[in-house]
């Protein structure tokens, strides 16, 4: 009977320091998530004041978007 | 730039076996590729190869088949090339306009001009200028930038062109050697800013692009090309495309049979390469995906 209490206690402590563990940890430790979100919204405050500037961001959503149908031609160097 | 894919298939295609391949790799790199690493990228389209491996087909690419260019503008149209893929350069546009700006400088120069004495120097400076213009198509076509469209698909054309007509000048009175794939590039570069110009829905029916493929010679020349290179697979897939898009049924066959002899994987038409569409997505395919199933292309093709 001791034994199992113990082994219960052990355990509820265990639990504890864990979930306490992970409340605490910072938010920039969070860090892929984060980061983007934190480059995407400095990005979109940035002036794009000529055509390319739009353009890398275009790209980047439409590779995302180009499940079916766009399939433009490479061109050869 | 071809491809690792292509490379390897190129220089193996000189005749050498696979031990003699790895003995040519040992005399220009410090490091060695195991044979695995080799045959794999040898075999598989969709293989993205380890930069070692890039780096050193590369070298030995270019020590056998060496670019006809001058090394500088070689360096040129490299350096654009990492301009033009950086991801989150804030200068990236501004950067490519100095640059073209300086480009166009160097055509432009009296003694640059074709008419003075073309050379291979002023053929590559035109192709890096119809690269940067090239370029731009597909943004303004998928923003409704109709005039800038415009504008750059003519340059783009007017540059390739320039191009052509200087590395074929070379070739005739120069008695520079440049190889049949060169001029090949230069063809499919133009044929690709008519269709890149247009949203994918308008490519089936568009009697400006059917014009221009059915004109050109594309057909004829790709068929050439495949002949001295059947391990092409991009060149039999445009083939097939245009075939597609021309409603040529007899073209679509030629294209599909050399689609699978360049690799054995495209007989399954989900088959797809990473950042590429398979030709079952592809719009651009669907006339020569009837051709394929009415011919049972694929159960005859998988028996050979």
């Amino acid at each position: 009977m001791n034994i199992k209490q113990n082994i219960t206690l052990w355990l509820a402590a265990l639990i504890f320091a864990v979930t306490a563990g992970c409340s605490s940890v910072e938010p920039e430790s969070n860090a892929p998530m984060m980061e983007q979100e934190d480059a995407q919204a400095q990005e979109s405050m940035m002036p794009s004041p000529s055509i390319k500037a739009k353009k890398s961001e275009s790209v980047e959503r439409d590779s995302q978007k180009e499940s079916k149908g766009s399939d433009d031609m490479e061109r050869l160097d | 730039m071809p491809s690792t894919y292509n490379k390897i298939h190129r220089l193996k295609a000189q005749g050498w076996t696979w031990p003699e391949f790895l003995a040519q790799i040992e005399q220009v790199s410090v490091h060695s590729i195991d044979e695995k690493t080799l045959y794999s990228n040898f075999r598989l389209p969709h293989r993205k190869p380890n930069k070692l491996l890039e780096e050193t087909i590369s070298l030995l690419h270019e020590t056998f088949f060496p670019s006809p260019f001058p090394k500088e503008v070689e360096g040129l149209i490299t350096l654009y090339n990492h301009l033009n893929s950086a991801k989150n350069l804030r200068t990236q546009e501004e950067d490519i306009e100095l640059l073209e700006r300086f480009v166009l400088a160097e055509i432009q120069q009296p003694d640059s001009k074709p008419e003075s004495e073309p050379s291979l120097r002023y053929a590559r400076l035109c192709w890096l200028a119809a690269n940067i213009a090239f370029d731009r198509i597909a943004y303004c076509r998928d923003n409704g930038l109709a005039t800038k469209l415009a504008e750059n698909q003519m340059s783009a054309l007017k540059w390739f062109q320039q191009a052509k007509l200087a590395i074929e000048h070379c070739k005739q009175s120069q008695g520079i050697n440049v190889e049949p794939f060169v001029i090949y590039k230069l063809t499919q570069n133009k044929l690709a800013c008519y269709l890149n110009g247009l949203p994918s829905a308008n490519r089936l029916d568009n009697h400006v692009l059917k014009g221009y493929i059915e004109g050109s010679g594309y057909i004829a020349e790709t068929k050439n090309m495949l002949e001295l290179e059947p391990f092409q697979w991009g060149i039999a897939r445009n083939g097939l495309r245009f075939s597609s898009l021309l409603n040529n049924a007899q073209d679509c066959e030629y294209f599909f049979r050399a689609l699978v002899t360049a690799n054995k994987h495209f007989l399954d038409c989900d088959y797809q390469l990473p950042g590429g569409l398979s030709i079952n997505q592809s719009d651009d395919f669907q006339w020569a995906l009837t051709v394929i199933n009415d011919r049972d292309l694929i159960n005859k093709l998988d028996k050979i």
